[in-house]
């Protein structure tokens, strides 16, 4: 090895040196990309052990079901969420995942919270139908009580000749909240479950 | 002393009066709608001030776990609030509300303390940082050169203390 050899491999080594002393102040600015962010939303029925999850599907009025709902946090932040809890019949609306544009349904009520990253709610959810007409191949629901409040809707059902029942779908839509625009905005997820109102026999 | 009775009389009838008036006043004059969405944007802008400030408390650094406890609890009432608000019940909507806000306004002042602490601290800590890389640097920069113009001189000495090789040709 000559000396010119020598040293460029001198100086190579200096600068290395140079750049792990540098490390800990660097670390400071630098920030590196994290995973990919996303928010979680999920829904159990009463027996989360089976994998079918028992998800209430007859049910009568004036009796009380329960669901498991639940958010976890992968924003890497804190997040203020909102999940907005909707009743649909067959013919309005889902959410438009295509287009990220929620359903245009207005909310029975509503759950609101922040986690921090990595951090999950879960909630029961409660709910009955209460006050529910049955006329000639419809019915109406005009009372729905959801984890002990009880809010007056009006919601109607066609029969369904085919499944032979009146079907509803009670969904539950989760918002975000975007501090660079100040507002709530549709997270582009939902989950749901599907009715079949019955009467009592 | 007729007087005085006659007095009485009209003090007795006056607090009966206005004991009944504050029982009726409520039903007369009831929180209306108005109010009501006036109170939960209020409520809806306190808990959005107090969640950015947490936010950005975090991001510095800062320890927010039970800030963001309290700040669940003031968003529980605010839900609760637009509840009752759909229900029709005003009154209790603009009681959630008022709480909701109150609480979040507490929580906001506390984020925003603990985030400047924690924004000292990190510049603490830049500054400490950036001091050592400074002295290391500098350490490394003198004491290389020197170890080169050492090894430089070694090296040369080296050579010149080298003695032609001589070989016995034919």
């Amino acid at each position: 090895m000559n000396l010119s050899d020598f040293k460029l491999l001198y100086v190579c080594l200096c600068v290395v040196l140079g750049i792990i002393i540098l490390t800990p102040t660097l670390a400071i600015f630098i920030q590196f990309p994290g995973g990919e962010t996303f928010s979680e939303l999920w829904l159990f029925g009463p027996d989360v052990e089976s994998k079918a999850g028992n998800y209430p599907f007859n049910v009568s009025v004036n009796q009380v079901y329960n669901v498991s709902l639940g958010i976890r946090n992968h924003m890497g932040k804190v997040e203020y969420y909102k999940i907005l809890v909707k009743l649909k019949n067959q013919t309005d609306l889902w959410p438009n995942d295509k287009d990220r544009v929620p359903s245009s349904l207005n909310p029975i009520t509503e759950y609101r919270l922040l986690l921090r990253n990595g951090d999950s709610w879960e909630q029961e959810v409660l709910f009955s139908f209460d006050d529910v007409f049955f006329g000639d191949n419809a019915s109406v629901i005009s009372k729905i009580t959801v984890s002990g409040d009880s809010f007056n809707i009006e919601k109607s059902a066609t029969w369904d000749p085919q499944g032979q029942g009146y079907y509803y779908q009670l969904f539950f839509e989760l918002w975000r909240y975007n501090d660079t625009v100040s507002t709530f905005q549709y997270d582009n997820r939902f989950v749901s479950i599907a009715l079949n109102v019955t009467e009592n026999t | 002393m007729k007087t005085r009775k006659s007095t009485q009389k009209i003090v007795a009838y006056f607090i009966l009066q206005m004991i009944v008036l504050s029982w009726i006043w409520p039903a007369c004059f009831p929180m209306d709608i108005h109010q009501a969405e006036t109170s939960l944007n209020e409520a809806e802008n306190s808990l959005t001030s107090a969640y950015n400030a947490v936010s950005q408390a975090d991001r510095a650094g800062a320890n927010v776990t039970d800030l963001v406890d309290k700040l669940n609890i003031a968003a529980a009432l605010l839900a609760n609030a637009y509840g009752l608000s759909r229900s029709g019940n005003y009154d209790q909507a603009i009681s959630y509300s008022t709480r909701s806000s109150q609480d979040a306004s507490e929580v906001q002042t506390e984020a925003e303390s603990r985030q400047s602490v924690a924004q000292n601290s990190q510049n603490e800590r830049l500054f400490l940082s950036s001091a050592a890389s400074g002295v290391g640097l500098s350490v490394l920069f003198f004491s290389g050169l020197f170890l080169w113009r050492f090894m430089k001189r070694t090296y040369r000495k080296r050579i010149l203390q080298l003695r032609p090789e001589t070989r016995a040709t034919g």
